[in-house]
């Protein structure tokens, strides 16, 4: 269901609604990260659920509030990670919308995962959303 | 029931942040109990209450808990006793599931997940005020049908917002009692189908308007703003230790007038003798010393819960993640250390909801760095007696600055040390963090006094028993051996406290403390605030006028050089000695070695700022 207009949800820009297109799982089979998947689907990061980011702290816009339901849950960023979403563009109000990574100075640094932080997060674990990066850039 | 007492063990659970504790207070009132399960701190809230109908009831109030399947050590214990498998707990007869009836979508998951455990159930739709004012229809009859358990609603904050459940409890009961149940620890797949299964019940019963979150969000906007967030934070805690300072000061005048009362009421009743001495100068001087703290510890938690109740704190924790974990500490760890700030030891506690190993070591570690309450009598007495009481800029209490900037001190130290045990704890892989933020809300004043009452019921306790056997213990060290007839100096002089303090002086005069300080740092091992009493007790019975209604502010002023007071503050900044904080350090860590490793470079750190502070202070005021 995951498909080419999935981003990782803390790609999300702050105040767009989006919807979740794949919910976590853990694929490394690591107990923490087995753990970590099930919790973020108990608290309910489904398919199909309607979340959006309300805040990010500064620097690295790393943990963000993400509302879902109407509760909002703090995620660092390799719960964000996790979860997959489409944004929505019907949704999210155009006044709303920020630009991603405000406090953040060039996307380009503060954003891409380096090497050290997909080995950290399991490798093979998370395919980068395919556009996502380039379409904001 | 073959039990004694014949009262129905009833357990409310439920997610965070759903109002079940305000739910318990509501039908327990004052008749509760807070202790530990056994062997580990959780704590075990149980209360009472009696139907109409005459049935009795003990309340379980069970730790929050977003699912069974435990993610910390509350939630373990949540499972544990729904199970029956927790020594020393018997299995509940009646589980009443506590639901946020504006969140059903987070809350029902848990309660389909408990119904399969197969007990009793009624299931408590709380807040359903609030729910109303959303415009949320609930269809009673068929979320009962959906759920097949008895559905009510209730209002935890009201009087009488709990009648129906109450109404209901007893017809709620089975016959017998149903054989207990495994639990098979569940996988995504079947919590996913369960997700889809409370999104169906919703749909069927539950209509919804689309929330309107624009008033949260709109503060939510600049609270959780990097840089707005951030100075409201600051702002809302300087106010916080402004107002503990200031509002405080009359009631401890109060306080303070009927201690003085008390004693030369007694001085005049009593014949001379040790009696007297011991009423007068031991208990009544010595508890009195300690007891003037209480409202500046009340104002301390009524801020505490009051931002824990309005929803804040775990935005401040969300705030402060980022900078938290440079020091290799989580944005949870801010609610343990901010509890600290009361007492060390509910830190220590608190820090079981630090779900990661090494991130609740590395918090148990530094939370004796946080200022706590029982640092406050000994941070007031010196900075009243040392401090000028101006206003700088205009605004600012000097008092009170001082103040601030020792918390800001242990603070600082307390990052400082997570900082090198990070480099000393081989760090794993990130840890998530995994906090609700729940909608803000109004602190209700019920829930307040109960938690106000409670923390005054604690600390008056421990005036009453372990600071009051210290001070008779020390009034006794202090009093005897009695001076010789030809004595020309006070009387503890010739003391064993005396003698105690002289020979402790040795290691402390390099830091400028004079033998009564080292008299008072000997019981201050107990509970630091006992200090104070002790330089209480030490100094009234050493002033030639043995008046104990004379203030020990002024005496201090004329006694120490000001390098000693601000050695004594800084050596108080880390001051090592509270035995109960390393016992609970112990229990909580399971091994002598952190606590020792605590207590050492407490010690060390202490011993080195007094040193620092004394050479600088002495240096400057040309002593």
């Amino acid at each position: 269901m995951a498909g080419n207009d999935s981003i990782s949800l803390f790609d999300l820009p702050i105040g767009q609604e989006g919807k979740v297109s794949r919910a976590p799982v853990a694929c490394s089979g690591a107990a923490a990260e087995r753990e970590l998947a099930l919790r973020l689907v108990e608290i309910g990061f489904i398919e199909g659920e309607r979340v959006r980011v309300v805040a990010r702290t500064h620097p690295g816009g790393d943990p963000l509030a993400v509302r879902i339901g109407s509760t909002m849950f703090a995620l660092r960023r390799c719960e964000a990670e996790q979860v997959l979403v489409a944004p929505l563009n019907d949704g999210g109000d155009a006044l709303q919308r920020e630009p991603m990574h405000a406090f953040n100075g060039p996307l380009s640094t503060a954003a891409a995962p380096t090497p050290k932080d997909v080995d950290r997060f399991g490798a093979g674990r998370r395919q980068p959303a395919p556009g996502a990066r380039e379409r904001r850039a | 029931m073959s039990s004694a007492t014949l009262a129905l063990r009833l357990a409310l659970l439920g997610n965070p942040n759903c109002g079940k504790t305000a739910l318990f207070n509501l039908l327990t009132g004052s008749r509760q109990k807070v202790a530990n399960y056994p062997g580990v701190t959780v704590d075990r809230k149980e209360g009472q209450f009696t139907t109409p109908s005459g049935k009795h009831f003990r309340v379980l109030d069970l730790p929050g808990a977003y699912s069974l399947n435990a993610a910390s050590a509350d939630e373990q214990i949540t499972r544990e006793v729904v199970l029956g498998t927790l020594a020393g707990e018997e299995r509940p007869d009646l589980i009443v599931c506590v639901s946020d009836a504006t969140n059903l979508r987070l809350n029902l998951r848990l309660v389909l997940e408990v119904r399969r455990l197969g007990l009793p159930m009624v299931l408590a739709l709380n807040m359903t005020d609030l729910a109303k004012k959303r415009g949320i229809e609930i269809d009673l009859p068929a979320l009962q049908r959906e759920l097949g358990m008895p559905v009510v609603e209730t209002v935890a904050v009201q009087r009488g917002g709990a009648s129906a459940l109450i109404a209901r409890l007893e017809a709620a009961l089975p016959a017998e009692r149903p054989p207990p149940t495994g639990w098979p620890s569940p996988d995504i797949a079947e919590v996913s189908a369960t997700q889809r299964e409370v999104r169906r019940i919703l749909a069927a019963s539950v209509r919804e308007p689309a929330l309107d979150t624009r008033v949260d969000e709109r503060i939510d906007r600049v609270v959780l703003h990097p840089v707005w967030g951030m100075l409201i934070l600051a702002a809302t805690l300087f106010l916080m230790f402004q107002a503990v300072f200031s509002w405080a000061s009359l009631p401890m005048e109060w306080i303070k007038a009927a201690v003085g009362a008390l004693g030369s009421l007694l001085g005049e009743r009593l014949p001379d003798g040790i009696l007297r001495s011991l009423l007068v100068d031991g208990v009544v001087a010595g508890v009195g010393s300690v007891l003037i703290f209480l409202p500046q510890i009340l104002i301390l938690f009524f801020f505490i819960l009051a931002l824990e109740d309005s929803g804040y704190l775990p935005r401040a924790a969300f705030l402060l993640d980022r900078l938290m974990g440079k020091v290799g500490l989580s944005g949870r760890s801010f609610i343990p250390l901010l509890s600290s700030f009361a007492c060390a030891i509910p830190g220590i506690l608190a820090a079981r909801t630090v779900a990661n190993w090494r991130d609740r070591l590395a918090t148990i570690m530094i939370a004796p760095l946080m200022t706590c309450s029982a640092r406050l009598p000994v941070y007031a007495l010196i900075i009243g007696a040392f401090i000028p009481d101006t206003t700088v800029a205009g605004v600012f209490n000097l008092q009170g600055l001082v103040l601030f900037f020792l918390y800001v001190l242990g603070v600082v130290s307390a990052l400082a040390v997570a900082g090198v045990l990070k480099l000393t704890l081989s760090r794993g892989a990130q840890h998530p963090l995994l906090l609700e933020l729940p909608a803000y809300r109004w602190p209700h004043a019920r829930n307040l006094m109960i938690g106000l009452l409670e923390r005054a019921r604690i600390f008056v306790t421990r005036v009453g028993s372990i600071i009051l056997a210290l001070m008779v213990i020390l009034w006794f060290l202090s009093s005897f051996p009695a001076p010789p007839a030809d004595a020309s100096g006070p009387a503890i002089q010739y003391s064993y406290a005396g003698m105690l303090g002289r020979a402790l002086e040795v290691v402390f005069a390099p830091i400028g403390f004079n033998w009564q300080i080292s008299i008072a740092l000997v019981p201050g091992m107990a509970a630091r605030e006992v200090a104070v009493g002790a330089l209480g007790t030490v100094y009234a019975l050493s002033a030639a006028g043995n008046d104990v209604s004379e203030q020990l502010a002024p005496m201090l002023a004329a006694d120490w050089p000001l390098a000693t007071a601000y050695a004594l503050l800084a050596w108080y900044v880390y001051s090592p000695q509270c035995l109960s904080t390393l016992a609970v350090v112990r229990r909580e860590t399971n091994s002598w070695r952190y606590p020792l490793l605590m207590a050492g470079y407490l010690f060390a750190l202490a011993y080195a700022a007094a040193f620092v502070t004394y050479r600088v202070a002495l240096l400057v005021t040309g002593g």
